[in-house]
């Protein structure tokens, strides 16, 4: 069911603006997020702008959001998770009946109903960056849930030809960004740098780049003069770069391709690609990408998890030891390439 | 302290989840987030464990899949299981001689 301006406005309470409607083609599925303001939609315009442009009435997820009081959790709610979440703060995630509840206390709230295919987010009028944070992410992956898409911390690369994408998956800090930087100057196609889609087709396990705005350090942007990025930095020297900017510097991928091959990323002090057994490969990525809670695995965790066996059962693996820096990078091209 | 005997009958604890692979398998414990590889022989093991066999089915069903004698069986899936069950991973269904309803 697709948002109607009639909803949106029964539902306000501090905002009276006509809606904002923003939707965005992920896949088979259809994604309609909207606002009061412009600003409110900023963080799922960095995350999927580039896959905008949809007619409304073809979504299959939609989204308010809106500013106002934040509401408590129902009392008989199930709690799944509470304590922070990196540069966020506190976070509790609660269950109850068929809705979840993500809540910043006192600054933000969503509360997403998978079975009524749609999700509310209350900002408070105090804390407009709420908007932006993890509340979107959390809400992206319910929609893909419904039609089977599991998102991976993962980058991609498609591989020359038509032979298919390549996953990097490494723990946050590791230097995927980097890493995928410069396998696409050596001549791999770019399809993200963080987060990959997966869905499962007939012939295999196909993944499809979500294009959220790269996250680039200031070492990253000094050993790739080629970006071109202007010296704004942030406290954590980084900055945000739109993926669509980093073109023609290097080509990007928009399809979903088959994945070919996996590849786990660690740093190490020579350059080295060796194969990597399944089971190691699903330990690393189960701990990377599947989130328990007090709780057991929620229906949806359950169903990463085994998405990602399959991907392990399927696609061959391969532990890649980079040195800090980039060298070696263009022989591993080479060989993925070969 | 739960003593696995050949009449002990195994269940996967409700928080575990085991994906089977070609060279082991991936047990995740939901409660906890703990993850644990297990080789081919463990997979083997566990794959056969269902609430309902004992011990000595499941080192019967391991002589059948590996060129191994039953007593060498025996005492390793006892040797396994004790790990198991001290992980969390599985827990006692019941020991089949302390059944009232047979």
């Amino acid at each position: 069911m697709c948002i109607s301006g009639d909803r949106d406005d029964a539902r306000m309470t501090s905002t009276r603006r006509m809606p904002i409607t923003r939707c965005y083609d992920l896949g088979p599925t259809r994604l309609a997020v909207a606002a009061g303001r412009d600003d409110l939609l900023e963080g799922f315009e960095r995350f999927l702008g580039e896959r905008g442009g949809l007619d409304s009435g073809a979504c299959t997820f939609s989204i308010t959001i809106r500013t106002g009081g934040v509401e408590p959790v129902p009392d008989d709610a199930e709690l799944l998770y509470s304590g922070p979440l990196q540069d966020e703060g506190d976070c509790s995630f609660a269950r109850a009946g068929q809705r979840y509840f993500m809540s910043f206390p006192g600054e933000a709230q969503m509360v997403i109903d998978p079975v009524g295919r749609g999700a509310d987010i209350v900002i408070s009028p105090d804390s407009p960056r709420r908007a932006s944070g993890s509340l979107v992410p959390i809400a992206v992956e319910y929609a893909l849930d419904l039609e089977d898409q599991q998102v991976v911390h993962a980058a991609g690369l498609a591989l020359p030809g038509e032979r298919g994408m390549v996953l990097v998956s490494a723990p946050s800090g590791t230097g995927k960004t980097t890493t995928a930087l410069a396998l696409a100057r050596c001549g791999l196609r770019f399809a993200a740098d963080d987060v990959m889609v997966l869905r499962r087709e007939r012939d295999g396990i196909v993944a499809w780049g979500l294009p959220r705005a790269l996250n680039v350090h200031r070492d990253t942007a000094a050993m790739m003069p080629w970006l071109a990025l202007p010296p704004e930095w942030n406290r954590l020297g980084e900055q945000s770069v739109p993926r669509r900017s980093i073109a023609p510097a290097v080509v990007l991928e928009d399809r979903e391709l088959p994945v070919a091959r996996l590849l786990l990323l660690q740093r190490g002090d020579r350059t080295a690609i060796e194969p990597l057994g399944a089971t190691e490969m699903l330990a690393a990525l189960a701990a990377d990408n599947v989130r328990y809670s007090t709780a057991g695995l929620t229906p949806l965790q359950d169903r990463r998890f085994g998405m990602l066996a399959d991907l392990a059962r399927q696609v061959p693996a391969w532990r890649l030891t980079l040195p800090e820096g980039l060298e070696g990078v263009g022989m591993i091209a080479t060989h993925l390439g070969e | 302290m739960n003593v696995i005997t050949e009449d002990t009958v195994l269940a996967f604890r409700e928080a575990a989840s085991m994906q089977p692979l070609a060279d082991g398998a991936v047990i995740l414990l939901a409660d906890s987030g703990q993850l644990y590889t297990a080789n081919s022989t463990t997979e083997a093991i566990l794959r056969h464990v269902d609430g309902q066999r004992r011990v000595a089915d499941l080192a019967a069903a391991l002589c059948e899949e590996f060129d191994i004698g039953l007593e060498a069986a025996t005492a390793d899936v006892i040797e396994i299981i004790e790990r198991l069950v001290g992980e969390g991973v599985l827990g006692v269904a019941r020991q089949d001689g302390q059944r009232t309803d047979a």
